[in-house]
């Protein structure tokens, strides 16, 4: 039997490959719409992460209240401070060159790592101390980075408070808050019940300010694990560049250990963002003996110990 | 071979031409101008002698959205480049990463819709106005930027000599010795 075979009229052809045609034409037009609209939120400029990082500041120190700087002793503090981070930052900056040997700790794409090399602070990191007995530090993204008398109460001498900041400079240096930020943009999660109280109105200024706030609380509950194991890789190789003892970290680490026994800490709700402390201890042990790091010759002679530790303890003791 | 002759062999040609073109202005080359991306009170918006931080004497200070001509010359993380600082010519070294090659464009980064959705962040430029349009909507974020406000500027005249533009080369100052008094460099 001959089948029949209708051929197909030339203007119905033209019409269904023109409606393909629009169809495909706007699948690519939203395509390219979301890649330049995750481009831009990829790309933040450093005085766009900065007022990201002022913002997300300023619901921190609505939480715990900053030290007023208003005395020679507040000043000596924020001085040392400020002076101490911007020291590891600049000795530390082949080890950020290297941060791709940081372990496998995080997953960066090549776009990822090269935002790291070129991270730039729009005014340098900027060190506040918290006046809360609590023991915290926050690294916000744009280079605020927040550390509670409590947790530098706990610190016993220069070394150790160097190990401190280098951990949090380190989630500064590792892009780590934007890279939060990048993928909390991505998965629409942008509202919390507190930016709801914070801000009722709509437009640029409240969405901005939600943004913050929830940025800020998100903070609150820690980097996961991935970045603590990294900041603490970056932290204790910087304490080594920078000619502190790297055994310091361990020395901090075990201190908070023993801190979250003696608080009764619940370590369902620690555990839910942060590693064991107990296996963050080990990698750092096993960082130092592999890589064979410890401070300079001429920096940890006792004569270097002793400056070191008198102008710690004038400072916060 | 008619379709030989027929093919459009000098419009092929003038495009890959385009294309090359397109390529080789996309990178780095001597006598390109480029801007400063960060503040002028970072501590990396300073022109340095030679790349070596402890050792090189600061030349010039940089602001933001300054105009620099590159020269012909890198080392590691800088590059060498020419900029007019105080009314004078100067030649140093720069972080490459403080620089690109567009001004800021600092326009508003978060749409006006007012819909808390994932496109609402993706406008323009979070910036000083965004900034003051969030303080209008909230009397807690407002009170709170106050104290980052006043914490900027304590730190500022601690570290850097000025509560509103702390001197980048004063800080630089600060850390060496910070650093050799605790013996940590020579």
């Amino acid at each position: 039997m001959k089948i029949k075979v209708r051929k197909p009229r030339f203007m119905s052809v033209l019409l269904v490959a023109c409606l393909a045609g629009c169809s495909l034409l706007n699948k690519v037009a939203e395509s390219v719409n979301a890649l330049e609209e995750m481009k831009v939120v990829d790309n933040l400029e450093p005085s766009e992460q900065y007022y990201l990082g002022r913002g997300v500041s300023a619901v921190i120190v609505d939480r715990y209240k900053p030290i007023e700087i208003k005395d020679q002793r507040s000043e000596r503090q924020i001085q040392y401070l400020n002076e101490m981070s911007g020291f590891i930052e600049i000795a530390a900056k082949d080890v950020t060159r290297s941060a791709r040997k940081l372990g496998d700790y995080t997953d960066r794409s090549f776009d990822e790592q090269e935002r790291v090399y070129n991270l730039a602070l729009y005014k340098g990191i900027q060190v506040g101390v918290l006046d809360s007995d609590e023991v915290a530090a926050y690294a916000t993204p744009g280079g605020f980075l927040w550390i509670s008398r409590g947790l530098i109460n706990m610190c016993n001498n220069e070394d150790e408070l160097a190990a401190v900041v280098a951990h949090e400079t380190a989630h500064i240096i590792l892009d780590h808050g934007m890279a939060n930020y990048r993928r909390a943009h991505k998965q629409s999660i942008i509202t919390s019940t507190l930016s709801e109280t914070w801000f009722s109105g709509s437009g640029v200024g409240a969405n901005f300010g939600r943004l913050c706030v929830t940025l800020s609380e998100d903070l609150f509950n820690g980097y996961n694990p991935g970045q603590e194991f990294e900041a603490d890789n970056w932290g204790t190789r910087a304490l080594a560049a920078s000619g502190y003892a790297p055994d310091a970290m361990v020395a901090m680490l075990k201190r908070i250990e023993q801190h979250e026994k003696d608080h009764k800490v619940d370590p369902e709700a620690y555990l839910a963002h942060h590693p064991p402390i107990g296996e963050r201890i080990k990698a750092v042990q096993d960082l130092i003996k592999q890589e064979n790091l410890k401070g300079n010759t001429g920096t940890m002679t006792p004569d270097a110990i002793q400056a070191r530790n008198k102008r710690f303890e004038a400072a916060f003791k | 071979m008619v379709w030989r002759k027929k093919f459009p062999w000098r419009r092929l040609l003038a495009l890959l031409l385009v294309a090359l073109a397109l390529t080789f202005a996309s990178t780095f080359v001597q006598g390109e101008t480029m801007y400063v991306k960060v503040n002028s009170s970072s501590p990396d918006a300073v022109i340095q002698s030679s790349t070596d931080e402890w050792d090189a004497e600061l030349v010039g200070k940089l602001i933001q959205n300054q105009p620099v001509e590159m020269l012909d010359k890198t080392d590691g993380e800088y590059v060498m480049i020419r900029a007019t600082v105080e009314g004078k010519e100067v030649e140093g070294w720069v972080k490459k990463i403080i620089l690109q090659k567009k001004p800021l464009e600092n326009q508003p980064r978060v749409s006006e819709s007012g819909a808390v959705d994932t496109a609402s962040f993706a406008g323009n430029g979070y910036n000083e106005a965004v900034e003051s349009d969030m303080k209008k909507n909230s009397d807690e974020m407002q009170k709170a930027l106050a104290q980052v406000d006043q914490f900027e500027a304590g730190r500022n005249r601690v570290f850097g000599g000025d509560p509103k533009e702390p001197d980048p080369a004063a800080q630089r100052t600060q850390v060496k010795k910070f650093a050799k008094d605790g013996k940590l460099i020579q």
